[in-house]
C-alpha cells in the first residue's frame, strides 16, 4: 500500500513545464519578441509624447482606412490559421492546404498593401533617395522633421520583416501539406507557426491605432 | 482527433473573428467621430487590449495553454511595462520645455523686475 501510494507521488511530480520542448521554445522566442517590439514602441511613446509639435495624418499623408482595411486582413489570416490547424486535427488535407494558402496570400495582401503606403510616403516627400539609398528625412517642412518618417518606418518596417518570415514558414507548410506530408502527426508544426502568425497579428493590432489614430 | 487537442470548434473561431471585425469597426468609426484626444486614446488603447486579449485567449490557446506557459509570457509583459515606465521621466522632461512656454528661471527674473521698480 505504502509502496503504491509512493509510486503515485512519483508520478505525479515531473521536472520543467508540461509542454512540449518545441511549444516551450516558441514561447521563450515569442517573449523575447515581446521585449523587442515593447522597446520600439517604449521608444514611440517617449519621442512622441516628449514633443509638442507633431505632424498631423495630413502632413505624413496617413490613411486610417487602410490601416483598418490591413487589420481586417490579419485578423481574418488569424482565423484562417487556426481552420488549418483544425483541418490538420481532422486530417483534412484538401481543407489543411486551402486554409494555409489562404492565410499565405492574406499575408503578402498585407505586404502589398504596405508597399502602396510606402510608396504614397515617397510620393508625399517623406522619404528621400540619395546615392540610390533611401534616407528618412522630408523633403519639406514637416513639424518634427524626420522623426516621424524615422518611426513609422522603423516600427511598420519591422512589423513587416516579421509578416515576411510569417509567410515563408506558411508557404513551406502548403509544400508539405501538397505534398501529402503534414498529417495529424504534426499538428504541432502547424501550432507553432500558427502562434507565431498570431503573435504578429497582436502586434499590428497595437500599431495600428498607435500610428495612425493616436498619431 | 480535435477534442484530443481540446482547441476550440470552428464556429467560435468564426464568433471571435466576427468580434475583432467588430471592435475594428468601433475604433475605426471612433476616429471618425473627432472624439476628445483624450477619449480618443482610452478608446482605441482599450479596444486594442481586448482584442489582443480575445486572439491570445482563443487563437493561440492560452485558454488552455496559459498554466503551462504563464511563467515565460508573465515576466516578459512585466519588463516591458517597466520599459515604458522608465522612460515616462524623460516625456515628463521634455513636455515642461514646451516651445512658448517660459522657463522658471525666466519668469523669476521679470518678477524680480516688477519688484525693483516697484
Amino acid at each position: 500500500m505504502a509502496h503504491a501510494h509512493a509510486h503515485a507521488a512519483e508520478e505525479h511530480y515531473e521536472m520543467g513545464l508540461p509542454v512540449s520542448n518545441a511549444k516551450l521554445a516558441m514561447w521563450l522566442f515569442l517573449a523575447t519578441e515581446i521585449m523587442f517590439f515593447m522597446g520600439l514602441i517604449a521608444s514611440y511613446i517617449a519621442l512622441r509624447f516628449g514633443r509638442a509639435d507633431w505632424p498631423t495624418p495630413d502632413d505624413v499623408g496617413l490613411n486610417v482606412s487602410i490601416g483598418a482595411l490591413n487589420t481586417v486582413v490579419l485578423i481574418v489570416s488569424s482565423v484562417t490559421v487556426v481552420l488549418a490547424l483544425s483541418a490538420t486535427a481532422r486530417g483534412d488535407r484538401n481543407q489543411q492546404a486551402l486554409y494555409l494558402a489562404i492565410t499565405a496570400a492574406l499575408g503578402l495582401t498585407f505586404m502589398v498593401i504596405k508597399a502602396f503606403e510606402y510608396h504614397a510616403k515617397y510620393e508625399h516627400g517623406l522619404v528621400q533617395i540619395v546615392n540610390g539609398w533611401p534616407v528618412l528625412q522630408p523633403t519639406h517642412e514637416i513639424a518634427g522633421g524626420g522623426l516621424w518618417p524615422s518611426l513609422y518606418f522603423t516600427l511598420t518596417g519591422f512589423h513587416g520583416l516579421h509578416v515576411i518570415g510569417g509567410v515563408v514558414m506558411l508557404v513551406m507548410l502548403l509544400i508539405q501539406s501538397m505534398s501529402g506530408r503534414l498529417g495529424p502527426d504534426k499538428y504541432e508544426r502547424v501550432e507553432l507557426i500558427g502562434l507565431y502568425w498570431h503573435f504578429v497579428d497582436v502586434v499590428w493590432i497595437f500599431l495600428f491605432p498607435m500610428l495612425y489614430m493616436i498619431g | 482527433m480535435a477534442e484530443a487537442h481540446n482547441e476550440p470548434s470552428d464556429k467560435l473561431y468564426l464568433t471571435i473573428a466576427g468580434s475583432l471585425a467588430v471592435l475594428t469597426g468601433v475604433s475605426y468609426i471612433g476616429d471618425l467621430m473627432d472624439l476628445p484626444r483624450g477619449a480618443l486614446i482610452c478608446l482605441v488603447l482599450a479596444v486594442a487590449v481586448v482584442k489582443a486579449t480575445l486572439v491570445a485567449t482563443f487563437f493561440m490557446h492560452l485558454k488552455v495553454d496559459w498554466t503551462k506557459v504563464k511563467i515565460m509570457i508573465i515576466p516578459a509583459i512585466l519588463l516591458a511595462c517597466v520599459l515604458v515606465f522608465a522612460l515616462l521621466p524623460d516625456i515628463t522632461l521634455a513636455m515642461r520645455e514646451k516651445p512658448g512656454k517660459k522657463p522658471p528661471a525666466e519668469k523669476s527674473k521679470s518678477a524680480q523686475a516688477a519688484v525693483k521698480t516697484q
